[in-house]
């Protein structure tokens, strides 16, 4: 049993093996010294880069049409119980919950609002801390990079996520936290990329994202035009801080940045201002197909996801956000899904909505590039493969409500 | 008081009804609520379900399915075609032949009573060949019109597939075409730079700018463009919606004067087509969840709350003026000539359809929980 104490300086997990910036010097220094060595001497935790067994765990399907507090909390309770170790997970522990927030709250799709078409709803972010904290979490922590320079909890308001309301439900034990910088940590934590990435061998990051016992990601369920789908593993796109990864950096790092990570993680035409080199520069430019479902992998295989619980209940199909215009609709799936493992969830999501999460590359939903679920099954993060998977609840067969495809781009 | 030009039809053969997609059927409906049968599809039903002549009701899925049914709901046939359909189908006056369009790019021909495959061809694309315009069946031309997301609206001929001609369709088109008896289209388009934009395209295939609203490279992008023209040619008027950012304008134009007749703002978007009352006023169903009910010459007559939201899809009428609309809850609404409306059905999952009537009046819910929802007329036809 892990164990945690209340005191700031704890760090109760290192979830993909947090490193000194020493470490990480010595072990690359090592690594590039020793190159045919290397192989044989993976960093300390690290996993082996390709085709190990699949990790597999039980995924839940809950059906939820609406945004209705006790209904959410009633479907999610069901569901958490059936994955059946929720709550000796939670239970005395700190929980840390990306939420799936992006870069504005300032946007609609239509005039209809972010939460019910490209963000987690406050509903489904309230009932699950409601559940964890009545499971015995000491606190939860809600978080995502949030681009706005405004106190944490005034930058999450706009997303319609309001602390006392969330206190109210959890007891006192919520807590917003903004990771577009280090925040209120002394430092950023340098956490390695198991194995050394595809694209990335270690990501600078707020360190709420490690000083937690259990990482949650709390994803939405939408199509995305450069990874195929979103789930709980593409949520961890909001961990790089803007200070470090944002496109309104310019020469050095900057605590005041808010801007997003195109240029770094989608287009890769420049490398993040992190305090070592951490990516590995086998991106290609300008092919967000190739580069974000590899960053997405890195990120996965960086921060072990303990729980994913996607909201479905209403969202957008064909993209994944308002910036894409009018190719983005809304749908209303009426659904909900949880798993502990983040790629046989996001497996699971992607069959919901009509897809194979096997698919090839280059083929529908992953139609702009790279299969990022089967990248993460033969990096050993998981099994996509839906014949391989269980699912609870109400079934796959039942819960399927098929999205339009993923908006295909234009072939030059 | 009723419109004394009677509209409407009663053989709903496209999304809408007609090819005027009015949404109203010429005929007074009283549902029973109690008898209540199920057509059964393999996908989430996002389509509105036509017919034919011979009363055949047919259901395309998400899966790709596209199934036939008779009149008391007896399955009869069902293919598979490559692609989810969203698009409502179209079936030709004669009945003999069914068009599909799908998210894969394809356009078929099928044949009524079997489902067999007359023709299939890809609509030609550089992009995204995603179909998502209802189609439309020109009787006069015997061609078939849709869009895609390649940019272009295309009239193939019913025989043979082949393009007889084609116009830009603009951003992302998602609404139907509507036409009159005379084959002449209309249809909106978001373009770059210039806006969206009202057309009408002659039977010899050459367009008019009927009408413009002006708007940024940005704002055309954006702009959703899904909501199909609605044509009543017994007041000569076309109505069509255009949105700006998350309001949106109803416009009713004369196509005898080729003027605006009068013009009407919510302070939402509108996703839905609206539908036309047997009086000639117009029912809108608006993205924050309301119904709105204008008069024949603009003035707002009531508004009816959902409870949902937002309503993703339009209404139907019967020549009573009483209305029936489908929610993303599941449920169905009853709104009464005045106003006065409830919920009357709730089905498991979202309603993202218009619902549509069979010659009898029955009404046909489509449901993304992969049935479609028959409600039996008891008024006698």
């Amino acid at each position: 049993m892990k164990r945690c104490r209340d005191d700031a300086d704890h760090v109760p997990q290192c979830p993909g093996g947090v490193l000194s910036r020493r470490d990480f010097l010595k072990y690359t220094a090592a690594a590039a010294a020793l190159v045919p060595v290397a192989a044989a001497l993976p960093l300390p935790g690290a996993a082996a880069a390709t085709d190990r067994p699949a990790r597999r765990a039980l995924t839940g399907i809950g059906l939820c049409k609406r945004y209705d507090f006790a209904e959410v909390r009633r479907t999610l309770a069901v569901m958490l119980e059936e994955l059946g170790d929720v709550r000796a997970l939670v239970k005395g522990k700190h929980v840390t919950v990306k939420v799936n927030l992006v870069n504005t709250s300032e946007a609609d799709v239509a005039g209809v609002p972010l939460w019910l078409t490209v963000t987690v709803h406050p509903v489904v972010a309230m009932a699950l801390g409601s559940l964890l904290t009545d499971f015995g979490a000491r606190t939860v922590t809600f978080c995502d990079q949030l681009p706005f320079r405004s106190p944490d909890e005034e930058a999450f308001s706009g997303y319609g996520f309001r602390l006392k309301d969330f206190n109210q439900a959890m007891d006192g034990r919520a807590r917003f936290e903004n990771t577009r910088n280090r925040g209120r940590h002394g430092d950023y934590a340098l956490v390695k990329v198991p194995g050394g990435g595809e694209l990335a061998s270690a990501w600078e990051v707020s360190q709420t994202y490690v000083k937690t016992d259990v990482l949650v990601s709390l994803g939405k369920l939408k199509s995305h035009v450069s990874g195929g789908v979103t789930g709980g593993m593409k949520n961890l796109f909001g961990v790089p801080p803007s200070s470090l990864y944002g496109d309104d950096l310019k020469a050095e790092p900057d605590e005041a940045a808010i801007g997003y990570r195109t240029d770094t993680m989608h287009t890769c035409t420049r490398e993040p201002l992190t305090s070592v080199g951490s990516f590995s520069g086998k991106s290609v430019q300008g092919d967000h197909g190739h580069n974000v479902p590899r960053f997405i992998v890195d990120l996965a295989a960086a921060f072990p996801i303990d729980l994913v619980v996607i909201d479905g209940i209403s969202t957008i199909q064909t993209a994944e956000g308002w910036w894409l215009g009018s190719m983005v609709s809304v749908t209303r799936p009426g659904l909900l899904i949880a798993g502990r493992n983040p790629v046989c969830t996001d497996a699971v999501a992607a069959a919901v909505m009509g897809f194979n999460p096997d698919a090839p590359d280059r083929t529908l939903p992953f139609i702009n590039g790279t299969n990022y679920l089967a990248l993460a099954r033969r990096r050993g993060l998981g099994e996509n493969r839906i014949s391989q998977l269980e699912i609870a609840g109400v079934g796959l067969q039942r819960a399927r409500f098929e999205y339009q495809p993923t908006y295909q781009r234009i072939h030059s | 008081m009723a419109d004394p030009r009677p509209s409407g039809c009663r053989l709903w053969q496209t999304g809408g009804g007609d090819n005027a997609r009015q949404g109203l059927f010429a005929g007074a409906v009283r549902l029973d609520l109690q008898s209540l049968r199920r057509l059964e599809a393999r996908g989430a039903v996002q389509a509105s379900v036509v017919f034919d002549t011979a009363d055949r009701a047919f259901v395309a899925d998400m899966a790709g399915g596209v199934q036939a049914f008779a009149l008391r709901g007896r399955p009869l046939w069902r293919t598979q075609l490559e692609g989810s359909i969203l698009a409502t189908l179209a079936v030709d006056g004669a009945g003999a032949r069914l068009f599909a369009g799908t998210t894969a790019g394809w356009v078929y021909s099928l044949r009524t009573p079997n489902g067999g495959a007359l023709w299939r061809k890809a609509i030609p694309s550089k992009s995204d060949p995603r179909i998502l315009s209802d189609l439309l069946y020109l009787p006069k031309q015997k061609v078939v019109v849709m869009s895609s997301w390649g940019g272009r609206f295309y009239a193939l001929d019913a025989a043979s597939g082949e393009p007889r001609y084609s116009w830009d369709a603009g951003l992302s088109p998602y609404a139907g075409a509507a036409a009159d008896t005379g084959d002449r289209v209309y249809c909106l388009r978001a373009v770059r730079d210039e806006g969206v934009q009202f057309v009408r395209v002659t039977t010899d295939g050459k367009e008019t700018i009927l009408y413009r609203q002006a708007g940024s490279e940005k704002e055309a992008g954006r702009a959703m463009v899904a909501a199909a023209p609605v044509l009543n040619e017994a007041r000569a008027r076309v109505c069509f919606i255009l949105n700006s950012g998350r309001e949106s304008l109803l416009h009713a134009w004369s196509s005898e004067t080729e003027a605006m007749l009068w013009s009407q703002r919510f302070s939402s978007a509108v996703r839905a087509t609206p539908t036309i009352l047997p009086d000639g006023g117009v029912l809108v169903a608006d993205l924050a969840g309301y119904v709105h009910a204008l008069a024949p010459d603009g003035t707002p007559r009531y508004r009816y709350a959902s409870g949902c939201e937002y309503l993703l899809s339009g209404s139907v009428c019967d020549q009573t003026g009483t209305a029936y609309i489908g929610d993303p809850l599941g449920m169905v609404h009853c709104l009464s000539a005045d106003g006065l409306g409830n919920p009357v059905f709730e089905a498991p999952r979202a309603i993202q359809a218009r619902p549509s009537f069979d010659r009898l009046g029955n009404l046909y819910v489509a449901s993304t929980d992969r049935q479609v929802y028959v409600f039996r007329n008891q008024t006698r036809l």
